[in-house]
């Protein structure tokens, strides 16, 4: 077979495409917040791949930038802070992911966490006051995210357009709806199989969106009703972590059942965390914790058929040997 | 008198930095990981700490050789209660802040499986004498770590040192929290196994850690051959 | 029944919401070795759960009573540790004459009792003012919160395990610090505290 032995050892280009995917999001976060995100995302692509290089001196393996890991740590990184955070706070972030999280299991593909929701996970809890405070004329400074969390008045006055382009209070990269979705569209045309793990993410935001309006409106459809589920849709990390998260190579699983599960389980979490967590979004823990509940779950769940394959596998060598 | 010199560096080189008690054996960790978030926490677990253990390490060399090992086990921790208890009292008066800022962590000293794993392990087997080095090597392997996580801990989490501001530093709260305590002893322990591969590569076998009392379920105890064990089984 | 749920929303608060294990980091020890024998994990967590109920429940017993309500948090602490000592030696006794077990299970015993985990649980009950079903209910987490952490640990064992690419430096316990941080960073989102301290 040589034709598969070809193909199975053919590159990955999962990191690169996601790389030319935020350039997207960058274009629309300077049009939206001027040079100072085109500042921090320099910072925090450079800063990554120095920190990416300084980790492979150390742990002896060899540097390769083609792979593009270090610059999709940097370049998330900077997309899902505020545009006005102070510089450093990228800088310690990617230093976070790259040191604490990438080198320590061995670099590209075999930390069992997310590297870049590790890294502003760790910024969120310590600075929360820099990592979700939003300027923005239009709605004073609270985010839809936190209006929704919160059940304030202020989402009524979110105009759905705005909403759509990207043009209210949120992480720099990641306000404007209709490039996310531009985005998902090119996972599904480039990588048709982890666009499984996007939808099936998508779908149980969806159901959550909805059960939660349900819970606070009068009538599920009522215009208001519609425009609630519609921002709950586009808000915060939602449509980041779709694009981004759920479908990152390294940690996804590769059944297709599997991966469904996948995107339903971070979904479940997400919803959940967003309800109880202090946090004003707390998209970057709920990729930790179906990262850290993920190889529990896919062990109970899938138990049956991994026993099966266990007995074929290694009985045969024991009787042998 | 040589001979007894050249025994506790001996002991202090392999339990105090070859094995040491927190980055190879993983004991104590709770006190470690949530409560050293300075130097002066550090200073206070590490002098409750050296007072405990060494008062613990003598009696079961002294007294509790014949004393079945479950009823030593709750002596230990009664052991434990004489020094803390004294000290929380002290503090709880003269040092309120002191004593809100270790938190529950203090009184929880008492239960430190430090404690239990050294009397156990050598004090019950050995003269008073070892008993006592043991005691120091041990001591000094983990009040240094102690230390060490809390100064590390204090500047970068609350951007000071032994109180005093830094300037330029701002410090990242979350090192504060028992998860950044635990990414401290890790790098502090990558960094303590580098160090044997650098210099000592002969003594790397000593760095398997140890979990269990039961001397037969030792080598299953073993962090490495568990992780072996289940590479196998994978594989 | 809004004594059950007193109940059980304390025990889901002490696994889910602060896990006790990876929020205050007790029992972080036992639970990092519980992870690397998985087939003991759950007879040891049936231990903690034991005494930590037993201990709790008499300690909140103790603290209805007006002369032992006024004590200083030290007092208090002695109080609970004599408590604690009681149970481990009465069981330790009843299970010596009714089950001669052998020397390994008396160990085992010891083990789970002198644990921060047990002696945590009546001082956190002590210091959130918890009703007589919460402090049951706590004590019950607790022990559940142990065996959610063990057995995410050693999944995570298994992780590390057919992880060829680990450094030297880092292979063996300081990947398995760097893990439980992580996990334990991960479940610290959910409140953005570390409480019970």
């Amino acid at each position: 077979m040589p034709g598969l032995h070809k193909h199975r050892k053919k590159k990955s280009t999962y990191y690169p495409d996601m790389c030319f995917a935020m350039l997207v999001l960058l274009t629309v976060s300077v049009a939206l917040n001027g040079t100072v995100a085109l500042m921090n995302f320099a910072v925090s692509v450079i800063s990554a791949v120095a920190f990416d290089y300084i980790g492979c001196k150390i742990i002896k393996h060899k540097f390769k930038i083609k792979n593009c890991h270090a610059l999709f740590i940097g370049g998330l990184t900077a997309l899902m802070l505020p545009a006005t955070v102070p510089l450093w706070v990228p800088v310690v972030s990617c230093a976070f992911s790259i040191f604490l999280v990438k080198t320590p299991f061995g670099s590209l593909n075999h930390a069992p966490f997310s590297s870049v929701a590790a890294g502003v996970a760790f910024m969120s809890i310590c600075k929360p006051d820099l990592i979700f405070s939003y300027t923005s004329a239009e709605v004073g400074g609270a985010s839809i995210a936190q209006s929704l969390s919160q059940g304030t008045p202020i989402v009524t006055a979110v105009d759905l357009i705005n909403a759509f382009i990207g043009a209210v209070p949120g992480p720099s990269g990641m306000t404007c709806a209709v490039a996310m979705l531009g985005l998902l569209a090119v996972v599904l045309i480039r990588h048709p199989k982890s666009f499984i793990n996007s939808l099936s993410f998508l779908l149980t935001c969806f159901v959550g969106a909805v059960i939660l309006t349900a819970i606070s409106a009068d009538n599920l459809f009522s215009p208001n009703a519609l425009r609630i589920i519609c921002l709950r849709m586009c808000s915060g990390f939602t449509l980041c972590i779709a694009v981004f998260f759920v479908t990152e190579e390294a940690l996804s699983p590769k059944k297709n059942l599997h991966r469904i599960f996948y995107g339903v389980m971070m979904g479940v979490v997400y919803i959940i965390l967003n309800q109880v967590s202090s946090y004003e979004d707390a998209g970057s823990f709920a990729v930790l914790l179906t990262n850290a509940f993920w190889p529990a779950a896919e062990k109970y769940i899938f138990k049956a058929k991994k026993k099966k394959a266990e007995v074929n596998t290694v009985e045969p060598t024991e009787s042998l040997t | 008198m040589s001979q007894q010199k050249a025994s506790l560096k001996k002991m202090i080189r392999l339990g105090g930095f070859i094995r040491n008690p927190v980055l190879v054996q993983v004991i104590g960790i709770c006190p470690v990981a949530a409560a050293a978030t300075s130097v002066l926490n550090a200073l206070a677990l590490s002098v409750v700490f050296s007072l405990s253990l060494i008062l613990c390490e003598v009696f079961a060399s002294l007294f509790l050789k014949k004393v079945p090992r479950w009823v030593r086990m709750g002596i230990y921790s009664v052991i434990g209660i004489i020094v803390v208890f004294p000290v929380m009292y002290v503090f709880e008066k003269y040092s309120f802040a002191t004593f809100s800022s270790l938190g529950i962590y203090l009184p929880l000293m008492v239960m430190s499986s430090l404690n239990c794993v050294h009397c156990e392990k050598y004090a019950v087997k050995h003269s008073v004498k070892l008993s006592f080095f043991d005691a120091i090597a041990s001591l000094l392997g983990y009040c240094s770590i102690l230390l060490a996580v809390g100064l590390i801990r204090e500047v970068l989490g609350s951007g000071k040192i032994l109180g005093i501001d830094i300037p330029f530093i701002d410090g990242l709260s979350g090192l504060l929290m028992p998860f950044g305590g635990l990414f401290v002893i890790g790098i502090l322990s990558a960094a303590h196994k580098a160090q044997i591969i650098k210099r000592q590569p002969s003594k790397l076998h000593e760095i398997e850690s140890r979990f269990t009392l039961d001397e037969s379920d030792d080598k299953e105890a073993t962090l490495t051959y568990a992780i072996r064990n289940r590479f196998k089984k994978n594989s | 029944m809004v004594w059950f749920f007193d109940m059980l929303s304390a025990a889901i608060y002490a696994v889910i919401v602060q896990n006790l294990v990876f929020n205050g980091g007790y029992g972080i020890s036992e639970a990092i070795r519980m992870a690397s024998k998985p087939k003991k994990l759950f007879s040891t967590a049936g231990m903690i759960i034991y005494f930590s109920t037993v201990t709790a429940v008499i300690c909140r017993l103790l603290d209805y009573i007006p002369v032992i309500e006024s004590q200083n948090q030290t007092i208090h602490f002695l109080i609970f540790f004599g408590v604690l000592m009681a149970v481990y030696f009465v069981s330790g006794a009843l299970s010596l004459i009714i089950l001669k077990p052998d020397k390994r299970f008396m160990t085992k015993i010891s083990m789970c009792a002198m644990n921060t985990l047990v002696m945590a649980i009546p001082l956190i009950n002590h210091r959130s003012v918890s009703t007589f079903w919460e402090s049951i209910g706590t004590a019950f987490g607790s022990g559940v919160a142990f065996i959610v952490a063990s057995l995410l640990i050693s999944v995570g064992f298994t992780k590390i395990a057919h992880n060829k690419k680990i450094p030297e430096p880092f292979k063996g316990t300081p990947i398995m610090f760097i893990y439980v941080a992580l996990l334990s960073m991960a479940v610290t989102g959910i409140t953005g505290s570390g409480v019970f301290a």
